[in-house]
């Protein structure tokens, strides 16, 4: 643990880093939000806060179902949206 | 901390609920919590007799709805919806929705609440499937390809 | 903090809300409060049309036709859609990382 501190040459000691941060150093950059009800959001991260309620640029929306008779996965919709705020319950995970 | 709903107070108000249960009442007061408390309410999907609320003999009966199960509220403009409801009364099209209305098992609203379901845990797991179908096929492509330049390579 | 002062920029603009239950309102922000509650007026769904007589006539929720205006709880709402030419995206990129700042610099 001591030499990852000691070795963190950045101006963040790895130490003080909180899971936010990751959401920090994704600003301005791609991600993918999946969320509650089968959703899929993928756009720009512009702002997050410690709920995680988010704001996504250039965003599309994917939603996906599963067939009620035969059970096969149906991608449903696209829908793009040019600036969305996301509220944080809702989130269940981000990557990039 | 207050909630700004001063401007519906004393005003008959729409509620919509979070399983989708409408209620119609005049709102006579709110707390922090937005518990709310109405007079003479009306529950809109169970319009049976025994839960018609609006009594005869004048008494206000109050009720009180938990905040933390409201959707939305809105004000009614008692006037226009009895300007409608009688301009609309032969109107085919109304007349299907003033139904649906009585209907006590039509939902107008779905659930609001954030419950897990085995379906949506099934839906992510075909998506997770999906997905890697979808490398393991790219994989092999980006390995077709290396092997075709490998080929070519050779050849030159 | 940081989403109350955007959604207090946008009062009097037009927004579309897609709340938990699959429904879709546009309509003008009147008032927000720290709990994300939103205050609309002028709402429309995206069924919903104005009639020869200027009545809005809402196809799928009847209930619609006589409400002025509408008071959301914020804790149902799922989006938010916003026209991209009211957001600044720079100072919210700056507001999100002044407030993450704040956060830790609080926790200590």
């Amino acid at each position: 643990m001591s030499s990852l501190a000691s070795s963190s040459t950045s101006k963040n000691n790895i130490n003080d880093l909180v899971p936010l941060d990751l959401l920090r150093l994704n600003l301005d950059t791609k991600v993918i939000v999946k969320l509650r009800d089968c959703r899929e959001l993928r756009g720009v991260l512009q702002a997050f806060d410690s709920h995680s309620n988010l704001v996504l640029s250039d965003c599309t929306e994917t939603v996906y179902k599963l067939n009620d008779v035969t059970d096969e996965l149906e991608i449903l919709e696209k829908n793009e949206s040019e600036m969305i705020f996301v509220r944080g319950d809702n989130v269940l995970l981000l990557t990039t | 901390m207050s909630y700004n709903l001063k401007q519906y107070l004393n005003k008959n108000v729409l509620i919509v609920l979070s399983e989708g249960e409408i209620l119609e009442g005049k709102l006579i007061g709110f707390d922090k919590h937005l518990n709310l408390t109405l007079e003479k309410f009306i529950i809109k999907k169970e319009e049976e007799e025994g839960n018609e609320n609006e009594t005869s003999d004048n008494k206000p009966v109050m009720n009180i709805v938990r905040g933390d199960l409201i959707v939305f509220l809105g004000e009614v403009d008692t006037e226009k919806i009895y300007k409608l409801n009688k301009e609309n009364e032969t109107n085919e099209k109304y007349n299907n929705l003033l139904n649906k209305i009585n209907d006590k098992n039509y939902k107008f609203y779905k659930s609001t609440k954030n419950m897990a379901n085995e379906r949506e845990i099934k839906t992510w797991m075909k998506v997770y499937q999906l997905r890697q179908h979808e490398n393991k096929k790219r994989a092999l492509d980006d390995k077709d390809n290396n092997e075709y330049n490998n080929v070519k390579k050779s050849k030159n | 903090m940081l989403f109350f002062s955007l959604f207090k920029t946008l009062v009097d603009q037009e927004v579309t809300i897609e709340l938990k239950n699959n429904l879709k309102l546009t309509g003008t922000i009147k008032s927000v409060d720290q709990f994300l509650n939103i205050k609309l007026d002028n709402i429309s769904t995206p069924e919903s049309h104005l009639d020869e007589d200027g009545d809005m006539i809402y196809l799928n929720n009847p209930h619609f036709a006589g409400l002025k205006n509408l008071f959301i709880r914020g804790s149902n709402i799922r989006y938010v859609h916003l026209k991209k030419s009211l957001v600044d995206c720079n100072l919210l990129q700056d507001a999100a990382r002044r407030e993450l700042a704040m956060e830790k610099r609080e926790e200590k």
